[in-house]
Formats: structure tokens, C-alpha cells, sequence
């Protein structure tokens, strides 16, 4: 076992150390990507702005204020919609998030300290946990900003001040006394040249009372399958088949160069069976081409704005590329003689597979007759896995078919190849 | 300690291997001394299982096969190709090529560094092989042979191209390994190299043991007589004789010699009376 460990990283380390081979893996399907990418309307920063539809229920002035100020947040790219096209769009996936803000909303706003706070729903597809929290924190930094404004205008707040304490008085006289006290010299403080200057939060009040100036309820729309999100969600899955282009090149001419170069005999006259070498040297395509695939996608997520949907069915989707490449590596290394004959060989198998698999042209724009045609490559269904985490939101189910392809592959090609080394 | 028995190894039409049986001693040098073509790669490849003969029997000592997993680990090949890996320095080679024979950690080290001082690639054990000189690429290759300690060592021509203080070294290390107990075939077409290392030499031709003996049995059986060259009244004479010093006595009795060798029978000769042909042919 530790032999084949060794034979794998003594691969490894030759590889890394192959300038030709680490530009064709690392930085030739990155350019690939980005300027694809670009071409096909990628948007050059991808934005860090939160897509949102906002719905105003409610229709009065607190509401439109409090929509007039998501509007223009810096946070959000926010448009009005009404309920129903807020929803559609969510559920189309244009917009992260629909935002509803309910009847009552401004009549709510009025109050301050007690009473039912204004309350706004949240739409939300609930794969997006990290948009959701950040849309949350958000909106009650809003309703907070709320409390905030009242001291930037104090002549205008003192009147809302009035309301509340009117109508705390009306309904539950004498229950909440500290609060009575509090408001009517939050009353008296706002008429003062104090306030006018302008002061910060009123601290005490939040830690009194258990009152929100806002609710959020988060509310769930499940989000239909969509087109990709940008043209790096198309360019970078092809941008890791174009990686693995680069290991197959390499790693099946390591298995040729062994032979030629008469290390191979080394190899076999050790204590180490055929199977064992084979197998170490498998490993080491195999932990290249998974390295790879995970640095091109790596750099797609960090600045690319590529948003995998499903992480677990795109780790799937790679072991399962990984493998079929290894058996595809074994079988071509299987071919040739020499290492100009993988040079040759290489390339005339490889490029049509790529050509056909939807590596150059997206799947998505291919006319109907190549994607039937792609179907028997394998790089295709790589790419459909691929594209299924990423951006088609594949089930488990959808993704059976085209990992279960690649599998199917990998057992063909690896049998097949291991054969022909035997002879 | 290794035992070929009437292996036949042909390459399509071309017998490559006719026949040739060849016991080697444990704790000797035996050299195969054969021009180009004639068949001792091949035969250290059948010998160490690279290659499986058409016909006839290997032995490895008690192991059997040399392809028994408990025989591969007495054995030590230095192909003839060099086979180490240029992309890697000394050190790694050697300690990949020890990691397959499951050293590790000191022994390991402790392995690697004795190979390097055998074969005198200290100093450049950092640097990447690709950067070395044929010579430095070939005493990697001897070291890569006897990582693992094996009691039988196969140096396939392992001094082309090596310069003469190296090739002393060499030589050295190859007594050492002798001394140390350790079995050793050693290929070469230079006569010089087998007279000066070998216990026993086979002379191997087309894929046959043509003879198999000491140097000095191989000279008495096949070398013939030695031969007196003298310059006699200006004229050079040369007289095969088992008695030159009676040869030399007749001459001067005729006339004064002016100058006279004695030159002594080589494995040249005994190639040259085996086959016919000479050995640098
Ligand atoms: N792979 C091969 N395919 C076909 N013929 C081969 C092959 N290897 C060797 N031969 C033939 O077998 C014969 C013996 O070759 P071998 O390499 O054993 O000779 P050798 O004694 O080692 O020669 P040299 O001193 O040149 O290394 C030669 O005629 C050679 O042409
Ligand atoms: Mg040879």
C-alpha cells in the first residue's frame, strides 16, 4: 500500500514539476473561462447586491417610506412588484428574494415600544441560508434606522411620540407605568434643543421592553429550474473538462514514459504485482484531476461569482469525472508506444470527444441534432453533472443518470486499459 | 544462487536466447562477455522475470521463479537503459525506488545515503538528474540497484560512458559488494573489465554460452600459445610458441635480435578461436 503511495506521489511531484503540463491544467482552461466567460455576458464583478421584488400591501405613507428606503439601498438591486410577480420571480430564481410588506405596516410604524410591530414576509428560496440571514440583518437594520430617525427629526417624531402614548394610555391605562413615565419625557426631551442637536440611539429603551421595531418572517419558495446565472456558470464547468484535458495529456504519457524510458522495468522487477502499479499510478491521475477540477471551480466560486446550488452532488459529480478520466488516461496510455505517439493519439481521440461534448459550444445553445450527438461523449455528461450542481439544480435522481454514465465509463475504459497494458 | 537452465528466448524469427544454461555461484562476480547483439541484456531480463523465456527454467537460489514476490526482493537490476527519473533529484529517486521495497524512515535514510557515497553523488544528491552528466546519470543508476540490499546484483553494462576514475569506483564498489558477501553478473564487451573483476567469464555469442570458465582457464583452454615478436636483422618475426625463451635462444643464435615481445594470449583470442571473429567486430 505504501508502495502505491509512493508511486502516486513520485507522479505527483513529477507533474508539478512539468512546466508545459501545469500551464495546459492550471492557466490555460482559467483564460478559457474567463474570456468565454465574458463573452457569453458575464458580468465582469459579479454583483454583491441582493436581487429583491418589493411588495407594498399596505399602502401608506410608513410603508412606501419604509419600501422607498429599500429601494435605494445600497445593499439591494430592489424593484416594486405586486405579491404575485414578486413570487414568480423568486421562483424563477430573478430575484433572491420577494419582500412583502403587510397591511398594517404603516399604522404599526407609528407605534414605538409596545403594540404588534410593522411586519414584512420574506420569500425566499431555502437553499439560500447565507442570503436569507443577510437579507434578515438587513431588513431589522432598517426597522432599527427607524428609531434613529425619529431623533434626526425630533419635531416630527414628537408627534408619533403623542400617538404612541395616547394610545398606550388608551388601551392598557396604568400597566405599563415605566413606560408612560419614559415616553412622556421622550415627549418633553424631543421638544428640547437637545434633541434638535441631535443624539444617538436611545439606549434604555430597547433593553426595558421586549419590543422589535420590526418582524421578519422568513417564508419559503421552492426556486424552478432557471438558465445559468452569468456566462462563468456555463464557461467554468468547461473550463475544468479543459483541465482534465491537460491531466489526461500528461498523466497518460507518465505511463508511456515509464515504459520508455526503462523505468518501468524498476518498477517490475520490485516486489510491487502489475495491479500495484497500475493502481499507484491511477491514483496519481486521479488526485490530479480531482485537484483540478476543485482548484478551476475554486477560483469560479471566489471571483467569478459562480454559486454552486448543490456542493454534495457537485463533489459527486467530480469523483465521478475524475474516475472516468483515470480509465480513459489508462486506456489511451494502452495505445501508444511512445510518447510522441500519445502526443498524437491524445489529442485526435481527445478533441472531438471535447468538440461534440459541449466543452467548446455550451450545451445550451448547441442545435438539437449535436446534443443528441454529444450524448456519446463522455465529456458531455461530465459537463451536465457539473452544470447540474452548479445551475440546473439537478435532484439526486437527475444526477443518477450522468454519473452513472461516468461510472459506466470509468469501468470500461479502466478494464479495457489494463488489459491492453497487460499484453 | 541464480540458475538458467536451456532458456530459449526468440523475438519473432530472431532467437535472441539459443539454448544457454548458466549456473551462477553465490559470492561471485560472473561477467557475460559478448559483442553487441549477442544476447546478455536479454538473458538478465529472462533472469530477473522482466521477460518470460519460450523455453527453460529460472531459479533464484531457494526462491524459485524471479517473479516469487520473496525472490524479486533478493534481486537488484541496473538495466542497461537508464532507468531513473530526470524530473526528480538523486535523493528522490533513491528514496522512491526504496519506498517500493518498503524501506522507510531511518533505514531508508540511512540506505540512501550509503548508495550515494558508494556511487560518490553526495554533493549533488539535490540537484535534478536531468541536470547531470551521462556518467552521473549512470553510478544513480548502479545505486538505484542496491538500495534494497539484494544478494543477487544484475549490472547490465554499467560502465558506458563512465570515465576512468569513476569506473574504478565503480570497480570498488562491485569488490565490496563481493566482499559483503553479495552474488553479482555483470554484462560488458570489454575484456579488460571482465579480466579485472570477474571470478568467472562466460563468452556469449548469438544467444550461446560459447565457454564458461576462470579468465586464466579460459586463456589455457581457448587462448592458444603466446606469441614471440621479434625484430631479427631489421626483419619482425612473430612465433607462436608454448616456450618462448628457447624460441628467443634459436633466434639469437642465427642472428643478433634487436628488439622482442612476448605477447600473452587474451580473451580476445579466445573470442577470436571461439567464434572466429573478433569481439570488436
Ligand atoms: N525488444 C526487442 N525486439 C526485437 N528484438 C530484440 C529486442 N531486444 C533485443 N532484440 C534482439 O535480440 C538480440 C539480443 O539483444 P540483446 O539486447 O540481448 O543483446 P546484448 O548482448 O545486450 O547487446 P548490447 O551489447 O548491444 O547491449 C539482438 O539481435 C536484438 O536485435
Ligand atoms: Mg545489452
Amino acid at each position: 500500500m505504501s508502495a502505491v503511495l509512493a508511486i502516486a506521489l513520485k507522479d505527483l511531484r513529477t507533474f508539478t514539476r512539468t512546466r508545459s503540463a501545469l500551464f495546459f491544467t492550471f492557466i490555460w482552461p482559467l483564460c478559457v473561462a474567463v474570456i468565454f466567460g465574458t463573452l457569453f455576458g458575464g458580468s465582469n464583478q459579479p454583483s454583491p447586491k441582493l436581487p429583491i421584488a418589493v411588495v407594498d400591501e399596505d399602502g401608506s405613507a410608513g410603508s412606501r417610506a419604509f419600501a422607498e428606503r429599500l429601494l435605494t439601498r445600497d445593499s439591494f438591486v430592489a424593484v416594486r412588484a405586486t405579491r404575485a410577480e414578486a413570487l414568480e420571480a423568486v421562483r424563477k430564481g430573478q430575484r433572491t428574494a420577494a419582500v412583502i410588506l403587510r397591511p398594517g405596516f404603516g399604522v404599526a410604524s407609528q407605534q414605538l415600544f409596545a403594540g404588534t410591530p410593522p411586519e414584512v414576509q420574506v420569500y425566499t428560496d431555502p437553499s439560500r441560508q447565507a442570503e436569507r440571514g443577510m437579507l434578515e440583518g438587513l431588513l431589522l437594520q432598517q426597522g432599527a434606522e427607524r428609531m434613529q430617525a425619529m431623533f434626526a427629526n425630533p419635531a416630527g417624531s414628537q408627534q408619533s411620540v403623542r400617538d404612541s402614548l395616547s394610545q398606550l394610555r388608551a388601551r392598557q391605562p396604568g400597566q405599563q407605568p415605566g413606560l408612560e413615565a419614559f415616553l412622556g419625557q421622550l415627549d418633553t426631551f424631543l421638544g428640547t434643543p437637545d434633541a434638535r442637536a441631535g443624539l444617538g440611539t436611545p439606549g434604555a429603551a430597547g433593553s426595558t421592553v421586549a419590543w422589535q421595531p420590526l418582524t421578519v418572517t422568513m417564508e419559503s419558495v421552492q426556486r424552478q429550474r432557471t438558465g445559468p446565472r452569468n456566462g462563468y456558470d456555463v464557461t467554468f464547468p468547461q473550463a475544468m473538462l479543459w483541465a482534465i484535458f491537460g491531466c489526461v495529456m500528461t498523466f497518460s504519457t507518465t505511463f508511456v514514459s515509464e515504459r520508455v524510458r526503462g523505468t518501468l522495468l524498476r518498477l517490475q522487477v520490485s516486489p510491487l504485482s502489475r495491479s500495484a502499479i497500475l493502481a499507484g499510478k491511477s491514483l496519481a491521475a486521479l488526485l490530479a484531476i480531482f485537484l483540478v477540477e476543485c482548484f478551476v471551480l475554486a477560483v469560479g466560486v471566489a471571483f467569478f461569482g459562480v454559486r454552486p446550488g448543490s456542493w454534495p452532488l457537485l463533489l459527486a459529480a467530480i469523483a465521478c469525472a475524475s474516475a472516468a478520466f483515470v480509465g480513459i488516461i489508462l486506456l489511451l496510455a494502452s495505445l501508444a508506444r511512445t510518447e510522441h505517439g500519445i502526443g498524437g493519439a491524445g489529442p485526435a481521440v481527445m478533441m472531438p470527444m471535447f468538440l461534440i461534448g459541449g466543452a467548446m459550444i455550451p450545451l445550451m445553445v448547441m442545435p438539437p441534432w449535436m446534443v443528441q450527438l454529444s450524448s456519446i461523449s463522455p465529456v458531455k455528461w461530465a459537463i451536465v453533472a457539473f452544470e447540474g450542481a452548479i445551475w440546473r439544480d439537478f435532484s439526486v435522481v437527475e444526477m443518477v443518470t450522468p454519473c452513472a454514465i461516468l461510472l459506466a465509463v470509468a469501468a470500461a475504459t479502466f478494464a479495457l486499459g489494463v488489459r491492453r497494458q497487460r499484453e | 544462487m541464480l540458475t538458467l537452465t536451456n532458456i530459449v528466448k526468440r523475438y519473432g524469427s530472431r532467437v535472441a536466447v539459443d539454448d544457454l544454461s548458466l549456473a551462477v555461484h553465490p559470492g561471485e562476480i560472473l561477467g557475460l562477455l559478448g559483442p553487441n547483439g549477442a544476447g546478455k541484456s536479454t538473458t538478465m531480463h529472462v533472469a530477473v522475470g522482466l521477460l518470460r523465456a519460450d523455453s527453460g527454467t529460472v531459479t533464484i537460489g531457494e526462491h524459485g521463479s524471479p517473479t516469487a514476490p520473496a525472490a524479486r526482493r533478493v534481486l537488484g537490476l541496473a538495466p542497461q537503459s537508464l532507468a531513473v527519473y530526470d524530473l526528480l533529484t538523486a535523493d528522490e529517486n533513491l528514496r522512491f525506488f526504496g519506498e517500493l521495497y518498503g524501506l522507510a524512515g531511518a533505514a531508508l535514510r540511512a540506505r540512501v545515503e550509503w548508495a550515494l557515497t558508494l556511487v560518490g553523488l553526495q554533493d549533488r544528491r539535490r540537484d535534478r538528474v536531468q541536470g547531470y552528466s551521462g556518467g552521473m546519470k549512470r553510478r544513480l543508476n548502479i545505486a538505484a540497484a542496491l538500495l534494497h540490499d539484494p544478494q543477487l546484483v544484475l549490472l547490465d553494462e554499467p560502465t558506458v560512458g563512465v570515465d576512468p576514475q569513476s569506473r574504478n569506483a565503480i570497480f570498488d564498489s562491485i569488490v565490496q559488494l563481493r566482499q559483503a558477501g553479495r552474488t553479482v553478473v555483470y554484462s560488458t564487451h570489454y575484456m579488460e573489465e571482465a579480466v579485472r573483476l570477474c571470478d568467472r567469464v562466460a563468452i556469449i555469442d548469438a544467444g550461446k554460452v560459447l565457454a564458461l570458465d576462470t579468465v586464466d582457464g579460459l586463456l589455457r583452454a581457448h587462448g592458444g600459445s603466446p606469441v614471440l615478436r621479434a625484430r631479427v636483422a631489421g626483419e619482425e618475426i612473430a612465433i607462436e610458441t608454448r616456450d618462448p625463451l628457447t624460441e628467443l635462444n634459436r633466434l639469437s643464435a642465427t642472428a643478433p635480435v634487436e628488439s622482442f615481445r612476448v605477447d600473452a594470449p587474451t580473451l580476445e583470442q579466445v573470442f577470436l578461436s571461439l567464434t572466429g571473429r573478433t569481439l570488436r567486430d
